[in-house]
């Protein structure tokens, strides 16, 4: 059984209209009229279509609007197409992308996931894209990641376990901290000295997780393999000596000549064993405290039995795989983080100022710009069942969303006068950078995790070694060709950043950026550096745009100097040049003028 | 939100520990008496360089190798015949032969090599050169923290702000990336109109984000048009000097550390491949050692004839040692609990031989054995860090310049 595949063959789009919507809108409004009151202060004005149609392109499609885009909505004439055009790109692709790169920051996966060669993210990667596409339930999307078992290209949720491949405590740090809001590392060492948890009580939240067994494949799997690796050690001895003599290497057949050329075992042998390794469920395994444990409530090397850190305690329901208690518990509405740190989470995306910080140690007692908004918040997720695209449709929809960005350092004064203005992250700049090039940024589609996923389907207990050559050959195959029918400007593959997996060019660019690594979870930055500028005004991405075959190119091909300049205004800003930018860049040439709109803090923020 | 998250820290660090977040004076509020070195030049052979082959050379027959020993300058200091140039430099030289480590996998060994930290997975800590860079910023246009050569995977700024990250040169012959402006007249014209798009921004605004990048922008044009770019550009040495300095990736890189410390860059880091000698460990290292003894050499006669020596340290670091034992392919494989480092120049006490192994170089002999951690630390110490102070990062984790290590005072002048 193939889950992901199902999924993706009966791709149903969920498009959740609630008639509560305008309720939940409407309270988050009076909310933060109330909050401007008390405060005696007066919030920001409401932007005009141009600052508008930017902003709701960037923070919900990732990139600017393109010149159509812009054009379509500057002249609709509905009085309420700024909610039309939310409801529009909450469905489109580009939300996908956008919410991706998100997840992407938090979740950290790479196109190699763990040690284990060819046992790679792209799966994971689908998984987390097709759960924003169909709009899966936010708890569920974390449950299914939370009780994963199986093959990475069987169930892909279990790149959440495989990305810690080997460290089951920092994993366990990071489920805190993602889905809980609260970083308890500390008490992975020693008691934390700032908070309540102790070192016994991180090993009783381990414990839920302790079950997971790395699975090597079943018996027959494991035979196969090895007897595949034996046929190709013995073949290429007694082949050898008949492949340095070309008439002797004639007699040979396609697959013995293949295995002597390739010279090592290794690789088809991690192919297979990648397309074996799992995750299972031991019920018999257990978490020790380590053996230098110091404090007084355990003794070293104790058995530890699960229990939950914060909120209620309850009785272990399903003891063959805690797991399943803890997501019970972990996602249920009574429990007093799941729900807050998700709204405080989407929130601060949103907006890019949390209502509670820091985003990743909820604090106690609370510390909130305005309590009540978190508990509005809080529970609008909770009534719309975490219903993720409707929850975000909602922060959209608010007036907040409409005002002109706060640009002050932000501190006690900060009350949602207006969002925070923000520079664009690496994949935001990328992914507008793409658009002024390609004709539609949403137009590869990468196969190479569908492709992959069928690769490795494979039954290996049966596989003979002509197949598993053929296998190792399809896995170079599919691989090398990733980005061949993508768009390329020099050695930049011109796709958006959500579908840059592999290292390449373009990579390197998004990490100059800002990019994450993916190593540490949210390790992405808005920094700048020397490197980054430089490239910026120097490098490929600074002659790109006025290329030829550019689209900035093309809609001015033909054009007086007058309507170009608009034009070239229009794509990259979202908005025509006042006066006096008019007389002051006069004397230079369009090629200039394209490089400085792009090279301005205008461009880089939003 | 990074107030609320300094003012986090701040509380917690008064609340635990009776220290809070410092400003730039009272970090470097430490003895500066030791602190000879304004500028550090850190080689780093990456793989594992051969202790028993370079600076501990044995008279052992099993595990001596096929290299002779030959004295220094300074007494009682033997070092590997292919290390002549270096004999010459013996007094200016200390070496710790009593280094080990806890482990003999690369990545964990390098990482603690650079950081002073073993890698967790909740935070990356910063490199040397990134601590130093935040706690003594440069003056003038050129970035305080230049890595050359550098790897793919590097600690780089670690939890410390991105701007401390090191500035990459990837390859010292060409200089820093996009940095050749090919028409400078069209680059002006373009200039001119990007400060008129943003003046309204360069102006106004309040934002301390927008201001941060208006400063960059600022700073990067500064340094695009400098003559101080020149610096990253080796082409402007004659063909002698070049050549002295060998003409190879490695001993460019020496050169161009060389420019870099003339022009106030305070951390300069020089990666050097191909040490891990599994296999003919003999033969390649008789090719590597002499080339690289010929680089080195170079850079500490022309940074004394410069007179920059005495404010230059020259470290020569690695992440393990080799094992004595000689393998079945004529290699060495990974030996972390033996190996040997070595710092030449300023605030070191030349001549100096820190620590012992046995005569097979299989165990260190003598009593304190010295991490990578208090290797850090005598540099810190050198260029003048505090390696006892606690600095707190963004999440409120405590942490020092050389992960407590202490420094080892014997060598240090």
């Amino acid at each position: 059984m193939n889950r992901l595949k199902t999924i993706l063959l009966v791709s149903v789009i969920l498009i959740s209209q609630s008639l509560f919507s305008l309720d939940h809108i409407q309270k988050i409004n009076t909310r933060l009229d109330n909050i401007y009151k008390s405060n005696d202060i007066k919030p920001n004005g409401r932007v005009n279509d141009d600052l508008y149609v930017r902003r709701a392109y960037m923070q919900i499609a990732g990139r600017i609007p393109t010149y159509d885009e812009y054009n379509s909505f500057i002249n609709n004439s509905s009085k309420s197409k700024r909610h039309e055009l939310v409801d529009k790109l909450v469905n489109s692709e580009d939300f996908v992308s956008n919410w991706y790169n998100y997840w992407a920051d938090i979740l950290r996966p790479t196109d190699r996931l763990t040690g284990v060669n060819y046992l790679v993210g792209e799966p994971y990667i689908e998984w987390i894209k097709q759960s924003i596409r169909s709009n899966k339930r936010y708890d569920i999307f974390v449950s299914d990641m939370l009780t994963s078992t199986g093959n990475i290209y069987d169930n892909p949720a279990t790149g959440y376990f495989w990305k810690d491949r080997g460290m089951p405590l920092d994993n366990l740090a990071g489920t805190s901290e993602i889905f809980f809001g609260t970083d308890i590392s500390c008490a992975q060492c020693h008691d934390d000295p700032f908070q309540d948890w102790t070192q016994l009580d991180y090993y009783k939240f381990a414990a839920f997780f302790a079950q997971n067994q790395e699975n090597r494949g079943t018996k027959e799997e494991i035979a196969s393999v090895d007897k595949i690796r034996k046929t190709i050690i013995e073949t290429r001895k007694k082949h050898e000596d008949e492949m340095a003599s070309e008439s002797d290497a004639a007699e040979l057949d396609d697959i013995t000549k293949k295995i002597v050329a390739r010279g090592s075992e290794n690789r088809i042998t991690q192919l297979l064993r990648a397309s074996t390794i799992n995750i299972q469920i031991n019920e018999k395994k257990t978490v020790k405290l380590p053996h230098d444990y110091a404090y007084e409530d355990a003794k070293p090397n104790d058995v530890v039995e699960p229990a939950f850190l914060f909120g209620k305690n309850a009785e272990m329901q399903t003891p063959n795989d805690y797991r399943k208690d803890f997501v019970t518990w972990g996602t249920s509405p009574e429990n007093p983080l799941f729900a807050k740190n998700a709204a405080n989470r989407f929130w601060d995306r949103v907006f890019g100022v949390p209502v509670i910080s820091p985003i990743n140690n909820i604090p106690y007692p609370l510390q909130t710009i305005d309590e009540d908004l978190i508990k509005d918040l809080e529970q609008i997720f909770k009534d719309v069942n975490y219903d993720f695209k409707q929850f975000v449709t909602i922060l959209y929809k608010t007036n907040l969303f409409e005002r002109y960005p706060y640009t002050k350092e932000v501190n006690s004064d900060f009350k949602f006068q207006g969002p925070l203005l923000r520079r664009l992250t690496a994949e935001q700049m990328w992914d507008s950078i793409a658009t002024l090039y390609v004709d539609d940024i949403n137009y590869f589609k990468d196969q190479y995790a569908m492709d992959y996923i069928e690769l490795m389907s494979a039954d290996i207990a049966t596989l003979d070694i002509k197949a598993a050559v053929e296998m190792s050959d399809k896995y170079n195959e599919i691989r090398r060709s990733k980005y061949k029918n993508a768009e390329k400007y020099k050695s930049l593959v011109l796709v958006r950043s959500s579908d840059i997996t592999i290292p390449n060019a373009t990579s390197n660019i998004l990490r100059e950026l800002g990019q994450s690594e993916k190593i540490l979870i949210q390790d992405s930055t808005r920094d700048g550096s020397v490197t980054q500028v430089i490239s910026f005004m120097n490098g490929p991405v600074s002659e790109m745009i006025s290329d030829k075959k550019s689209k900035m190119s093309k809609l001015i091909d033909g054009k007086d100097r007058k309507e170009s300049i608009d034009i070239v205004y229009q794509s990259i800003l979202q908005r025509k040049p006042t006066l006096q930018e008019r007389s002051d860049i006069e004397a230079y040439n369009i090629e200039d003028i394209m490089w400085a709109l792009i090279n301005s803090h205008e461009f880089k923020f939003n | 939100m990074k107030m609320d998250r300094r003012t986090f820290v701040n509380n917690i660090a008064k609340a635990g520990l009776g220290v809070s977040a410092l400003s730039i004076d009272k970090r470097l509020a430490i003895s500066q008496d030791k602190a000879k070195a304004k500028n550090v030049i850190y080689i780093y052979m990456e793989g594992g360089m051969s202790h028993l082959d370079t600076f501990d050379p044995k008279e052992d027959s099993e595990t001596k190798g096929e290299f002779s020993k030959i004295a220094t300058s300074a007494d009682d200091m033997f070092i590997s015949e292919h290390l002549s140039g270096l004999a010459k430099h013996g007094d200016k030289m200390a070496i710790v032969r009593s280094m080990m480590v806890g482990t003999g996998a690369h990545a964990q060994a390098q990482y603690n090599a650079r950081t002073s930290y073993r890698p967790v997975g909740t935070i990356i800590h910063p490199s040397m050169g990134s601590w130093m860079s935040w706690l003594k910023p440069t003056e003038g246009t050129l970035p305080g923290n230049v890595i050359i050569s550098g790897p793919a995977k590097h600690p780089g700024s670690g939890w410390l702000p991105k701007k401390h990250s090191p500035v990459p040169v990837i390859d010292p012959s060409k200089g820093l990336q996009y940095s050749d402006i090919k028409d400078m007249n069209m680059f002006k014209s373009r200039w001119e109109i990007l400060n008129k798009i943003n003046k309204n921004v360069n102006d106004n605004s309040t934002s301390p984000e927008v201001r941060a990048y208006v400063e960059f922008y600022d700073e990067t044009m500064k340094l695009l048009q400098s003559s101080e770019l020149d610096k990253f550009n080796i082409a402007n040495e004659d063909a002698a000097t070049r050549e002295k300095y060998g003409n190879d990736r490695f001993g460019q890189g020496c050169l161009l550390a060389r420019r870099l410390v003339e022009s106030g860059v305070s951390f300069i880091e020089l990666k050097s491949g191909g040490w891990d000698t599994h296999v003919n460990n003999f033969e390649s290292l008789s090719n590597k050692l002499p080339s690289h003894d010929k680089s080195i050499t170079a850079l500490i006669e022309d940074l004394e004839q410069r007179g920059l020596l005495e404010s230059t340290l020259i470290v020569i670091a690695t992440e393990f040692g080799r094992t004595p034992k000689i393998n079945v392919n004529n290699g060495r494989d990974h030996f972390p609990g033996a190996f040997s480092c070595a710092m030449i120049g300023a605030g070191v006490k030349g001549g100096e031989v820190f620590g012992e192994t046995n005569d097979q170089g299989t165990k260190i002999i003598s009593e304190r054995k010295v991490e990578p951690k208090d290797f850090n630390a005598t540099i810190a110490t050198i260029a003048g860090l505090s390696v006892d102070q606690t600095y707190f990062s963004p999440t409120g984790r405590p942490f020092k310049v050389a992960g407590g290590g202490s420094p080892v005072l014997d060598i240090i002048a």
